[in-house]
């Protein structure tokens, strides 16, 4: 495809339907997270406003647990949305690089709260130069349905009977097993790290003494040593961008 | 949970989630270079989310980390032993977690019938 294709009227239009299929996705998603965090004991219009602010699946569920724990202290949390997140920065200076030259500094700022792994992905895999507008439309289309579905489960899961809302409990750490296992079958590295992390969490968990460590301080050890030990022993190499794109 | 706490930490997760997104966007411009630094924000997001998946899931449809009875408890390791399986099997996340969810409810619906307490 040509390298320069100049900013069309439409390029809005032609980003939010390129969007579509995340747009479902996340509408799936996130309607579980809804359910998930009504489950939790919490207002229903407490997901509405942390998908309005936060727009992100890993983060706002970690983010969840965190403040159902009743322990979790504002340096946990801080650390531990820092290590999830941090991967973003990442993203956002591929980004970056790839939008138009005439991009204004007010809309990056826009630009950067739609940063997802999947818009990301999406945006990447457009061998072309992004307009403003032609991401700003994946990101509002993605971010509709990342809206409607968290609104859908909150409010249906206010009503749900009892039983239906413990075994919810289980929803947001199964989405996790599906997030962290698929890259496993391809990546040595990935899976070793996923092992030590839940060996080292293991042992927090059970082992007395370490065991009276908070959940958030754990995940973020475990995180941080795992991620840190894999960094050493199998670098990431320069191509891993494109790599990323074909699997998403 | 007071609701101010609930804010301050919607506010708090808010904040660093936009920063981690915003800051590369605007501030900087040339890649990074050091293999290190990649290499780590590859691997963070699975270490962070593999310590709180594991051993966690077991007691994620109990209250307060205590398991309450047989019958969960063997209802929450069938639908973990399920969300493995379908991810292996590279099934989405919304299949994934909500068979898992659908496996725990029959689970144990089917084992308080059969007197499993």
């Amino acid at each position: 495809m040509d390298a320069k294709i100049k900013e069309q009227p439409n390029d809005f239009l032609a980003g939010a339907r390129d969007a579509l299929p995340i747009l479902i996705g996340y509408f799936a998603v996130s309607v579980t997270f809804g359910v998930a965090t009504v489950s939790y004991g919490f207002n229903p219009w407490i997901p509405v406003i942390i998908s309005l602010t936060n727009y992100t699946g890993s983060g706002q569920a970690l983010g969840v647990q965190l403040m159902a724990a009743e322990t979790t202290t504002l340096i946990e949390l801080t650390l531990a949305m820092l290590v999830i997140n941090i991967r973003y920065s990442l993203m956002s200076l591929s980004l970056s690089q790839r939008l138009d030259p005439k991009t204004r500094l007010w809309q990056r700022f826009i630009l950067a709260f739609g940063v997802t792994d999947e818009n990301f992905a999406l945006a990447m895999s457009k061998k072309r130069e992004l307009s403003f507008k032609y991401l700003l439309g994946i990101e509002l289309a993605a971010f509709l349905g990342w809206l409607g579905g968290t609104a859908l489960g909150a409010f249906v899961g206010a009503i749900l009977p009892e039983i239906v809302l413990q075994a919810f409990g289980i929803a947001l750490p199964a989405m996790f097993v599906a997030i962290i296992l698929p890259p496993c079958r391809k990546s040595l590295p990935i899976t070793l790290v996923v092992l030590a992390s839940v060996g080292i969490s293991c042992l927090f968990t059970y082992v007395p003494v370490i065991n009276e460590l908070s959940s958030g301080w754990v995940y973020i050890i475990c995180g941080i040593v795992t991620a840190v030990a894999a960094s050493v022993f199998f670098p990431v190499k320069e191509e891993s961008d494109s790599e990323k794109e074909q699997e998403a | 949970m007071t609701t101010e706490r609930v804010i301050l930490f919607i506010v708090i997760m808010a904040t660093v989630t936009y920063l981690c997104r915003v800051l590369t966007m605007v501030l900087v411009r040339k890649k990074i270079g050091s293999t290190f630094v990649r290499s780590f924000l590859t691997y963070a997001p699975y270490g962070i989310l593999a310590a709180m998946v594991f051993p966690g899931i077991i007691y994620s449809t109990s209250s307060g980390g205590v398991i309450e009875s047989y019958a969960v408890l063997i209802a929450t390791i069938v639908g973990t032993l399920n969300a493995i399986i379908l991810s292996l099997l590279k099934r989405g996340l919304f299949v994934v977690s909500m068979s898992s969810v659908a496996i725990v409810i029959i689970m144990i619906l089917i084992l308080n019938a059969a007197g499993v307490a």
